[in-house]
């Protein structure tokens, strides 16, 4: 096509490089040449045409505003989903361009209810972000995947609202480092909720490693009341959760090559740099890590609901996936 | 821009020219400069921290000298030049995208302030994206012999670019780039074509149960044409070793013991296979003398793999289940050893379920941490003049050995540093 990797036409004698050598050394020809790469066409996508020529370069689709997620009222408890929710979804999922990944419809059930409006009386099989001193009890969904992906690490901030003197803050707590000459900042660590905080001279502080979103706003608390009975007129403002990390196991061998093939737009697999298959979800818009042996990581959530949604969208796909090609 | 009055002649129509690089405030009407050498913030002019450039590159902007190409750049597209042709693309078409993705990737931010290390892989790296783009059987690991670089700094600019600039690369297939990686492995002996086809068959059976997924080419490759040599002559080398076979300087132990790995599985796969074939005797088939049933086991490899038995019929009706047992029967090495789990909510309980109560309001309070916790991380007065004697007698000990050294005024408060470790150490020290 547009040039060989090796030539067999090299005249001989002629001295050409060959791998593993640096520039300077220069061996003879070697006998043994590979066959030149097919002048066949390119990698097929199994992509339907029609949703090729709809859709903009790897991982930019621009959301169907008609399918943008509204806000939905959660109750914790709620175990049943309305039938026509599922209904509503297959439609959705044929829509091209609906933002979520192409290729499939017909998904069995999921807790999505896109196309209720707020008032309506949506259900839910996974809570959301619970309203204050509630216990978190997911609910196994009745329908769908089975499996609920776990929370593993939630990075969240907040502002102190006041200039700190990070060398008095290390000098007087006694789980305190500071070392300005690595990080300009004091991290600091307490035991429950098993936690790190980043503190900054400038009152912002970064807190992780907590598996709720109540255990690290407790953190976070605990982490400015220390700052506070240290002397600093630390408050608790604009605490927020910037990233939530999921992880879940599938039980079943996944072909990686068979998924980067048909969804080579959102997925990116190299498998000599990274075991895994990096896979770039755009609704939401979550990075989901999925290995061979069926563990799926999730990452760049602001809520727990779009990890959730996210498997729940992605576990469909995963099983086709499974058998042997 | 301030309004501004002549002073020569009172007119207001100032503006601003550059004389060279420098700046300066005209008054239209007489010539005279009113101002110049302005340290004044243009708006128009105001860079990010990442796009800080030089007066030179401030003059070429503004001049138009779209063709000027710096120095780094001109030597960054000829190593692209050095490495096409080490790579034997003669096409110059290829050469040319190589060259124009290396300076639109020069250009991005997170490469173009970065260490040297990576700059001086992006030229590797663009060559290689322009290679699969082309679909050439190209590994990654061709890359790194050829450029001595880290995995890891490869990896962290292949990211980059396929991020930034939105580029789709597929990796190729491992039986693509079969004839490429026993070239660079450099055997001292030849395959004959009834070899090689056995090996590719070798690779494409390694996929179907799982060995190569998600693992880096090379070894899986090096293992079969190691197996397929042992039984092209079994009787003088079955006693051979993996690292009397396969001797490359350049690539340590590592690749080795992972060499070692793929030899075993693929063993253990392929003694499973041998087994059930019907003329084998059961214990018949060890590791040593596996590669002797090679030729029957490719020769019935669908049959076997299905786990039908040879001479069935195919009236045989299975269920679903069975079905599945038959194809779930080889597994990714990772999975093997997995302990099974009895019911789904078990692992759902964790650490996130335990109810937590927590304040929602901006004030802090002592409920927000009982004082029995609150004296675990906050040191007495005593330790505190104890911690600060030790920085004392630090810096002192510093000034003393090297009089001249400017004083670090921002040591570290901690005399060692603190892990998770000593925080839960001093709880156990504190409730004895």
């Amino acid at each position: 096509m547009d040039g060989t990797p090796f030539r067999q036409d090299q005249p001989q004698g002629q001295v050409q490089p060959q791998f593993g050598v640096t520039y300077t050394t220069q061996l003879p020809p070697s006998q043994f040449l590979p066959p030149p790469p097919p002048a066949s066409e390119p990698m097929l996508q199994t992509m339907p045409t029609s949703e090729l020529q709809n859709q903009p370069v790897s991982g930019t689709l621009v959301p169907d505003m008609t399918t943008v997620r509204t806000q939905m009222h959660y109750q914790p408890g709620q175990q049943q989903q309305d039938k026509a929710n599922s209904q509503n979804k297959s439609q959705e999922h044929s829509q091209p361009g609906s933002g979520l990944t192409p290729g499939f419809s017909n998904t069995p059930g999921g807790p999505h209810s896109h196309s209720h409006s707020s008032s309506g009386a949506t259900s839910s099989l996974y809570p959301a972000t619970p309203a204050p001193m509630t216990p978190m009890t997911p609910a196994t969904p009745a329908e769908g995947s089975g499996i609920v992906p776990q929370l593993q690490n939630i990075v969240s901030t907040v502002n102190l609202g006041c200039k700190l003197d990070l060398k008095k803050i290390a000098l007087h707590a006694r789980n305190a480092e500071y070392n300005p000459k690595r990080f300009a900042a004091v991290i600091m660590r307490i035991r429950d909720p098993r936690t790190t905080a980043l503190i900054f001279s400038s009152g912002k502080m970064v807190c992780t490693g907590a598996k709720s979103e109540d255990q690290s706003r407790l953190a976070a608390r605990k982490y400015a009341r220390v700052v506070q009975k240290l002397g600093f007129p630390a408050k608790f403002l604009d605490f927020k959760i910037q990233n939530m990390v999921g992880s879940c196991d599938v039980k079943f061998p996944i072909r990686l090559e068979g998924l980067v093939l048909t969804h080579s737009q959102f997925s990116s697999y190299e498998p000599e740099l990274f075991p895994g298959l990096i896979y770039r979800m755009v609704k939401p818009r979550i990075v989901l890590l999925i290995f061979v042996s069926g563990k799926v990581v999730l990452t760049g959530a602001k809520v727990r609901e779009e990890i959730y949604e996210a498997f729940e969208t992605i576990y469909p796909i995963l099983k086709g996936f499974r058998k042997t090609s | 821009m301030s309004a501004k009055v002549c002073t020569q002649c009172g007119g207001q129509n100032i503006q601003q020219d550059l004389h060279f690089c420098l700046e300066q405030q005209i008054c239209i009407d007489c010539g005279c400069v009113v101002e110049e050498g302005s340290f004044q913030n243009d708006a128009s002019r105001i860079y990010a921290p990442h796009q800080s450039i030089t007066l030179p590159q401030q003059y070429r902007q503004r001049n138009n000298f779209h063709g000027y190409v710096s120095k780094a750049r001109k030597a960054g597209a000829k190593k692209v030049e050095e490495i096409s042709a080490m790579l034997r693309v003669t096409s110059q078409a290829m050469v040319d995208e190589a060259k124009a993705l290396y300076l639109r990737a020069y250009d991005l931010p997170t490469l173009n302030r970065t260490r040297r290390e990576k700059k001086n892989v992006l030229p590797g790296c663009c060559v290689y994206i322009v290679c699969r783009q082309h679909d050439w059987p190209i590994t990654v690991s061709v890359l790194w012999d050829l450029i001595q670089c880290r995995d890891s700094v490869f990896y962290s600019v292949y990211k980059v670019i396929l991020t930034d600039l939105n580029i789709i690369i597929t990796a190729p297939d491992i039986e693509e780039v079969i004839p490429s990686v026993i070239k660079k492995c450099d055997f001292n002996f030849q395959l004959d074509d009834e070899q090689m086809k056995t090996i590719t068959r070798i690779v494409c059976l390694a996929k179907n149960t799982w060995i190569s997924c998600g693992r880096r080419y090379d070894p899986i490759i090096i293992a079969v044409v190691f197996l397929v040599w042992k039984a092209s002559d079994y009787a003088k080398r079955k006693k051979t070793s993996i690292p009397s076979f396969y001797r490359q300087k350049k690539s340590g132990p590592q690749v080795v013991a992972l060499v070692r790995s793929r030899v075993n599985e693929l063993e253990d796969i392929l003694i499973k296979l041998a087994s059930e074939i019907p003329w084998v005797q059961p214990g018949e088939v060890n590791k040593q003398n596996v590669v002797c049933y090679i030729s029957d086991i490719l020769q019935y490899e669908k049959t076997l793999l299905d786990g039908k038995d040879i001479f069935s019929d195919d009236s045989d009706v299975e269920s679903e289940e069975e079905e599945r047992e038959q194809k779930d029967k080889f597994l990714p090495p990772g999975m093997k050893n997995r302990k099974p789990t009895s019911d789904v909510r078990d692992d759902n309980e964790t650490s996130s379920d335990i109810s937590v109560q927590v304040s929602y309001s901006t004030e802090l309070g002592e409920n927000d941490i009982p004082d029995s916790e609150m004296h675990k991380y906050i040191r007495t007065s005593q330790e505190v003049k104890m911690v600060e004697e030790v920085m004392k007698r630090d810096e002192n000990k510093i000034e003393t050995e090297n009089p001249g050294k400017r004083k670090d005024s921002s040591s570290s408060c901690n005399p060692h540093k603190r892990k998770r470790s000593d925080v839960e150490n001093l709880d156990k020290t504190e409730s004895d």
